[in-house]
């Protein structure tokens, strides 16, 4: 082989080498400079919901009947009347997702619902972020699907004043349904006619 | 070996260099290719041409300059195009984006180019720089080949398209009344849609629908006159054409050969009886896609629904003489507003939205049928009943009567047919309904955790007998005397 052949070898060798250094080692780089996502140190649900020194009040619970004839029946239930609306909010939906052990309820929310946040706006919106299992585990039906979004919306605007209409938010977004039926792009007022009470009852 | 290494750089470099040279003469003698551009004027139109730069169209300027009898100056040698304009001086250069007008200057969104001799410079150079000097205003959409003088009334055209029982129907809509007549060339399969008014200004150059019946939706007025061509495929036989909305809207439709199964095969007409004012019947196969819905015995809801809409499109095909179009016939994914603009865009007289009921109670066996709601109570008002437009998620409130009508003769048909079953009457805010323009209903049927639900949904003559009681409540309805 030529000497100036292998020269060129060599030197295209060189080049290669180097190349491929230069490579896996930027890749390293970037590798060792990606930060993992970190945990939050706390988040919102792990605040109190109250002061131990807060009164108690009495509140009704709209929760999914088994006869589809009444779809929503009441139950009398115990918060904390704290200061902040956003913590009142967040304990009668903490019932909701517990549940009532109690035949002729299906009280509760699908398995592993979470609320992330609330927020509650000065027209009277509450802005409620749940996580996706509200919606992936929903069995489904246009009467679950509204009972469900109803006894979010009856709960919180009859038996908080501030509260107008609630806007269910999915993992931070907009759904435009549960589970493949009922709007959840706009706010919902109360709807107390699918409920076992009468619409002239005084809010709470 | 010096010697060689430099023979060997020296041949490469001429080799380099010579296909270099060769390439550039070769993209020089390259024939520029051109399109018709249409530049509308108050009283003619001018036909110029057009090149694509990077995607964008560019217009040849000389032709619109001479059409405007404004003078200019061509100097080749210095790569400039000068028009001297009451209202300036207006100075291009080759390959240059900036203009300048008299003193200032203008940045457009391409750089003015000469190619095979001629200038050519992007849109927005006769839309904001032309312009300035001559003072005619024009409007350009964006990606058209066609240019309105801002003086000009032109119509919006919009297109869409439909896949029917046996046809295909593509629904044209104009912002202005207008005559259409159709020219069809069987040996071409090609149909042509002639307007009998220019310019008009489509929202799209072709529309993207293909189909058993279509290939292609492309708006055309390249010669100066508009048009709309459809290139069909051999199966279709006929093109019907009904005017609507005081010639504002058209509806052709595309009839093929009949070639599918049996169980589509409308009887003839002669035996089908008129639904009355229900020509149009939208019908919304529940769930789709990804969305499954709830399960039935290992059979997902959105196979029951879409197999029940097939069954309800061929039963009212049978009996009644309307128009069915579902909102999929296939398996895919609609949320609830494209099913609701299907049923709008098609003016459908009547919405059926078909699902299967679930309850954690095994014993619940219950039947609904859904209407947009809640409806507000009487007399509750927002101040803005009297608007002239109302927003989207109210669009189903001036027809909740006669929604509730359609359920109740619903509620009779279905628990007459079906001994055991009970249809109940309620509201909740359905993404699919709440915005038609149009008497809509969902079904929900029964409950996929019942037994008697499930034996019901597997039992062969079950869905006969089903279908056939909504085709009666569909004919009642039609032919009752409410108004739409």
């Amino acid at each position: 082989m030529p000497r100036n052949v292998q020269i060129a070898l060599f030197v295209m060798s060189l080049a290669l080498a180097g190349s491929l250094y230069y490579f896996f080692n930027v890749t390293r780089t970037i590798r060792s400079s990606t930060v993992p996502e970190a945990e939050p140190s706390f988040s919102e649900a792990d605040l109190p919901l109250y002061e131990p020194n807060d009164p108690s009040i009495d509140v009704k619970l709209f929760l999914p009947a088994t006869s589809n004839d009444v779809l929503l029946r009441t139950r009398d239930v115990t918060i904390f009347a704290t200061t902040r609306v956003e913590d009142r909010a967040r304990q009668l939906v903490e019932h909701l997702i517990a549940g009532i052990g109690e035949e002729g309820l299906y009280g509760r929310l699908p398995e592993g619902t979470r609320l992330n946040q609330v927020f509650v706006s000065e027209d009277g919106t509450a802005y409620l972020d749940f996580n996706s299992a509200l919606s992936d585990n929903h069995p489904g039906g246009v009467l679950p699907e509204q009972a469900s979004i109803y006894s979010i919306v009856n709960s919180l605007s009859y038996n908080i004043s501030e509260i107008e209409r609630v806007k269910i938010l999915i993992g931070g977004v907009e759904k435009e349904t549960l589970a493949g039926h009922c709007l959840l792009l706009l706010p919902l007022p109360a709807d107390l006619s699918i409920t076992d009470i009468a619409e002239t009852v005084d809010r709470g | 070996m010096d010697t060689r290494d430099t023979i060997l750089r020296l041949t490469f470099m001429a080799l380099v260099g010579l296909a270099l040279v060769t390439s550039a003469l070769s993209r020089a003698q390259e024939p520029v290719t051109t399109s018709p551009f249409v530049v509308y004027f108050d009283e003619d139109s001018l036909i110029t041409d057009s090149i694509r730069v990077d995607g964008v169209i560019y217009v040849a300027l000389v032709d619109v300059v001479r059409r405007m009898a404004l003078p200019y100056t061509d100097a080749t040698a210095a790569a400039t195009f000068t028009i001297r304009a009451p209202g300036g001086t207006l100075v291009a250069s080759r390959n240059d984006r900036r203009v300048t007008i008299d003193r200032g200057s203008i940045e457009l969104s391409g750089r003015v180019v000469r190619e095979d001799g001629r200038w050519f410079v992007p849109p927005d150079f006769i839309t904001v720089a032309l312009y300035r000097v001559g003072g005619t205003a024009f409007r350009y959409r964006s990606g058209s080949a066609r240019m309105i003088a801002a003086d000009i009334a032109a119509p919006e055209i919009r297109m869409g398209a439909d896949r029917t029982e046996d046809s295909t129907r593509l629904t044209v809509r104009a912002g202005a009344s207008v005559n259409v007549r159709v020219q069809q060339d069987p040996d071409s399969n090609r149909v042509v849609l002639a307007f009998d008014r220019a310019p008009l200004d489509p929202i799209i150059e072709t529309l993207d629908y293909g189909d058993a019946a279509i290939r292609s939706v492309t708006y055309d007025d390249a010669d100066g006159r508009s048009k709309i061509i459809v290139e069909t495929t051999p199966l279709v036989s006929s093109v019907r054409l009904v005017p609507t909305d005081e010639n504002r809207g058209f509806f052709v439709d595309f009839v093929g050969d009949r070639t599918d199964s049996e169980n589509r095969r409308p009887a003839p007409a002669d035996s089908r009886s008129s639904a009355g004012a229900v020509r149009v019947v939208v019908v919304d196969p529940g769930h789709g896609g990804l969305d499954g819905g709830t399960e039935v015995q290992g059979r997902l809801e959105k196979e029951i629904t879409l197999d029940l809409a097939r069954g309800l499109r061929a039963a009212l095909g049978r009996r009644l003489d309307t128009t069915v179009i579902l909102t999929r016939d296939e398996d895919r994914q609609l949320n609830g507003k494209d099913r609701a603009a299907i049923a709008n865009n098609n003016q459908a007289d009547l919405m059926i939205s078909l699902h299967v009921g679930y309850s954690a109670d095994p014993t619940e066996s219950g039947s609904s049928l859904f209407l947009a709601g809640p409806s507000r109570p009487a007399g509750e008002s927002d101040g803005e009943t009297d608007a002239l437009f109302k927003p989207w998620f109210r669009a189903f409130e001036p027809h909740a009567p006669r929604s509730r009508e359609v359920a109740e003769r619903l509620q009779t048909s279905l628990a007459g047919a079906i001994p055991g079953w009970t249809f109940s009457i309620r509201e909740a805010p359905i993404s699919a309904l709440i915005s038609t323009g149009m008497p809509a209903v969902l079904i929900e049927l029964g409950n996929a955790n019942n037994p008697t639900t499930l034996q019901a949904l597997t039992d062969v003559g079950f869905p006969e007998r089903l279908l056939e009681a909504i085709v009666d409540a569909v004919a009642r309805f039609g032919t009752s005397t409410g108004n739409f």
